[in-house]
């Protein structure tokens, strides 16, 4: 690997510059919780647990000084956590934490226009405020504002990234704004060298997954600093455009742009479910009840949406790790039997008979519902009968409740849908 | 082993064979071509377990100027042999075998050394009795073929249904396809002295294939069937499908026979409205068009809506409208195939209701060629 002598950073009028500001709700679960008890987030002892009654439950969230004194963290289990700790555990309620994020995009609403405001996940959002500043003052002011506000209105302590663009931002947030009050950092491209460089591990930087990770410390890349001095062509070779995208990363370089997003077209979008299994599935009937359990829900999101697929996919993940991935075109349709019988006859061509873990149903090539496509072996009245029930059951599980009324498969073995029920993003609601 | 041989009549042959090879195998030899060089001639052999194609080149075949100067057998990687015998630079070219399977290939002055795989390694061709044959016309053939592999299915989930399946009994041959959405059936007569009867699936991609080898200088094509293979003979082509096992469904009993509305059209007529129609079908991704005739007012028109973009309705051109009021949805693509397949010609539409398929046949010739579409139920 030739040592590069480049400085992406040397010209800095084709760098982006814009004022960016990456805001993260602290603990944001945790905190909600306290809020709704009546104590500060900061100096609650709250950890949000899943599946609070079995002793693998995941910690989905700490309050600030649970992670602090204990190093409680996302992701420690609830065996984990000692007595002493003296920690209250409570079981997530997703309805809340939703209905709390709506309330505070709408203050980040109030400092930037809607093309310039990115709810990136439940608890983080990107704001552009180039535009803002005749209204609301510099960055800090304007950082401060909204941290002033949402703490007023809601209770949360938000912590503030700032940079010239969304990857500095969130790297800011990440790595210097989370520590300390009062919850704001701004990383420019001046502090390239001194503050993104001194991240040793590569998954701590923003796009690097494990994978990433493997294959850069296979070609001898361990840290930021490494990766900002590889060879560009040859990042290229390897990575393709993603390997030139890591490279500017590393220089704090990123061209994304809160305006000019990718917004997918109606045929490329897919309508997809999946779930980590709550125990290995060994056999037949129990794999291909709970795909055709997830099937059916991807077939209700279909018809709710009055579209239909033409391509149907499976994803089963392994219990002793490797997956597989599979498709194939079908008729297009949105029925919860067609789409079953699919990724029925998917699994079965494909699964190689080890116990499996994770299990998703991926529906593609979307298409406006609207008729129905008769057939020349199917029964007629039939295929009409069933697109009926189907619209039934929807009314029924929407009016009712989805306990109401459901396909008795699911009381079998492999069934998780009953219990399922209660969750929303696959946690209590 | 050592030939030459003229460059443009091997390309010609080494085309139709590498038709059948893949540049991915799962076995490995089947990525090559196989050349076997007789007393009288050079046979050149691809296949992907799937299909197989054998074209013999003879020495009495004039154009070839084909100089045989030692038989034997040699596999060489199909791919870049062809690459490489597309670029020499004079007209004949010499082909070599030396020791340990290396093979010389020059031409003018420029001279390529390729490693080659022994022969004895390439599977056997099936063996296929000579005795029992049927002779079709060969354009007729090829129509047959494109008339019905427009509606096999694409479908892997129900593998038989993505071949035609042809059933040849007395002095006729029946060729029917469908993927359960539309069907298309011809019938042949045929001359059948030996009494044979067939009952067989051929995939749809080997007729598609097949069609492609058959050249218009053609007169017949022969048709030998065994228990899992079929052989065409196409002049100096051998061309070998597997059959697909399974028993195809019974689509006699699918065809309906009387109809409440019927209509006739000149299919090109027909064809240009259906485009326009689909025109905005096709962009908002909803695939449906409505055809309303009404006898009493004597009108046809057909429509398409676009949420997005808008709609469009045109009054059709037709003949001899009867019966009762109609109005029914259709996907266009399975009508402009339809239409496609039958050339210029008028057709006679026979509809039931508005839930059952309906037919579309030659006006001329009712008995021999049929397509039947299913509709669209709209809510």
């Amino acid at each position: 690997m030739g040592f590069n002598q480049t400085n992406p950073l040397a010209n800095d009028r084709s760098l982006p510059q814009r004022d960016i500001l990456c805001i993260d709700c602290k603990s944001f679960y945790a905190s909600t919780e306290a809020i709704k008890r009546g104590i500060n987030p900061l100096a609650s002892k709250i950890a949000v647990l899943s599946r609070e009654e079995s002793q693998g439950g995941l910690i989905l969230a700490a309050s600030p000084y649970a992670k602090d004194t204990y190093g409680v963290k996302l992701g420690t289990r609830k065996y984990e956590v000692q007595p002493d700790m003296n920690l209250e555990m409570v079981e997530p309620h997703m309805a809340d934490y939703i209905h709390k994020n709506l309330e505070i995009n709408h203050i980040y609403r109030q400092f930037t226009d809607k093309q310039h405001w990115y709810p990136y996940s439940i608890d983080e959002s990107f704001l552009d405020v180039t535009g803002s500043h005749r209204l609301f003052g510099e960055n800090n002011q304007i950082a401060a504002a909204i941290q002033k506000k949402v703490l007023a209105q809601t209770g949360v302590v938000t912590t503030v990234g700032m940079g010239p663009n969304l990857l500095l931002a969130k790297l800011a947030l990440d790595n210097e704004a989370k520590k300390g009050a009062p919850w704001q950092a701004y990383w420019d491209y001046k502090d390239v060298p001194t503050k993104l460089w001194q991240i040793n591990d590569l998954q701590d930087m923003w796009g690097i997954g494990h994978r990433y990770a493997k294959r850069l410390h296979q070609l001898g890349i361990y840290s930021v600093y490494d990766l900002a001095h590889a060879d560009v062509a040859f990042l290229k070779r390897k990575f393709g455009v993603m390997g030139a995208q890591l490279y500017y990363h590393a220089w704090g370089i990123d061209y994304s742009n809160l305006e000019r997003r990718y917004l997918p077209r109606l045929d490329s979008k897919g309508y997809g479910n999946s779930q980590v299994l709550m125990r290995d599935y060994l056999t037949l009937s129990d794999c291909v009840t709970v795909l055709k359990e997830i099937a059916a829900q991807v077939a209700t999101r279909l018809r709710r949406h009055h579209v239909q697929a033409s391509v149907v996919g499976i994803g089963i993940g392994y219990a002793a790790g490797g997956h597989f991935s599979t498709q194939m075109k079908i008729t297009p349709t949105n029925l919860t039997e067609e789409l079953q019988e699919a990724v029925a006859y998917l699994f079965k061509k494909k699964w190689n008979g080890a116990p499996i873990r994770n299990a998703g149903v991926r529906c593609s090539r979307i298409s406006k519902q609207l008729g129905l496509q008769l057939g020349l072996f199917k029964d007629q009245q039939r295929l009409v009968q069933q697109a009926v029930l189907d619209q039934i059951i929807d009314k029924i599980q929407l009016r009712f409740g989805y306990k109401a009324l459901m396909r008795a498969n699911s009381l079998t073995k492999g069934g998780t849908a009953l219990e399922r029920t209660n969750l929303v993003g696959g946690h209590q609601a | 082993m050592k030939f030459s041989i003229s460059r443009s009549q091997f390309i010609k042959t080494l085309n139709d064979v590498q038709r059948a090879i893949a540049s991915k195998a799962t076995i490995p030899i089947l990525t090559g071509l196989k050349i076997a060089v007789s007393e009288t001639g050079v046979t050149l052999t691809g296949s992907d377990a799937d299909i197989s194609i054998e074209a013999t080149i003879t020495q009495s075949d004039e154009k070839a100027q084909l100089l045989i100067e030692e038989p034997g057998n040699i596999v060489l990687p199909a791919r870049f042999f062809g690459e490489i015998v597309k670029r020499l630079p004079e007209d004949q070219m010499t082909l070599t075998v030396g020791e340990g399977f290396q093979t010389t290939i020059t031409s003018g002055t420029s001279s390529f050394n390729l490693n080659g795989l022994d022969a004895n390694g390439y599977p056997h061709l099936p063996e296929i009795d000579a005795e029992n044959k049927l002779t079709l016309p060969a354009d007729i053939l090829k129509q047959i073929i494109s008339q019905t592999v427009i509606a096999v299915s694409n479908q892997e989930s129900r593998p038989i249904l993505t071949g035609v399946h042809i059933l040849v009994k007395d002095n006729q041959l029946l060729a029917v396809a469908t993927d359960s959405h539309r069907l298309s059936q011809r019938k042949l007569e045929i001359n059948n002295g030996q009494g044979l009867e067939y009952d067989v699936i051929i995939p749809g991609k080997s007729l598609t294939e097949l069609s492609k080898i058959i050249t218009d200088d053609l007169e017949e094509v022969d048709l030998r069937i065994t228990e899992n293979q079929v052989l065409f003979t196409a002049g100096p082509i051998k061309f070998y499908s597997r059959l697909l096992e399974g028993n195809y469904p019974d689509t006699d009993r699918l065809i309906p026979h009387d109809a409440t509305t019927t209509i006739e059209f000149n299919t090109q007529k027909l064809l240009a409205s259906v485009e326009r129609a689909s025109l905005l079908s096709h962009a908002s991704q909803n695939n449906v068009v409505r055809l309303v005739l009404d006898p009493e007012a004597k009108e046809g028109t057909i429509y398409s809506n676009s949420p997005e973009l808008g709609n469009v309705q045109e009054s059709l051109a037709f003949e001899n409208l009867t019966g009762e009021k109609l109005d029914i949805s259709f996907n266009p693509d399975y009508m402009k195939d339809a239409l496609r397949s039958f050339g210029p010609t008028d057709i006679k539409v026979a509809f039931t209701s508005a839930l059952r398929p309906f037919t579309l046949v030659p006006s001329e010739d009712e008995e021999n060629f049929i397509q039947l579409i299913t509709p669209v139920r709209t809510f």
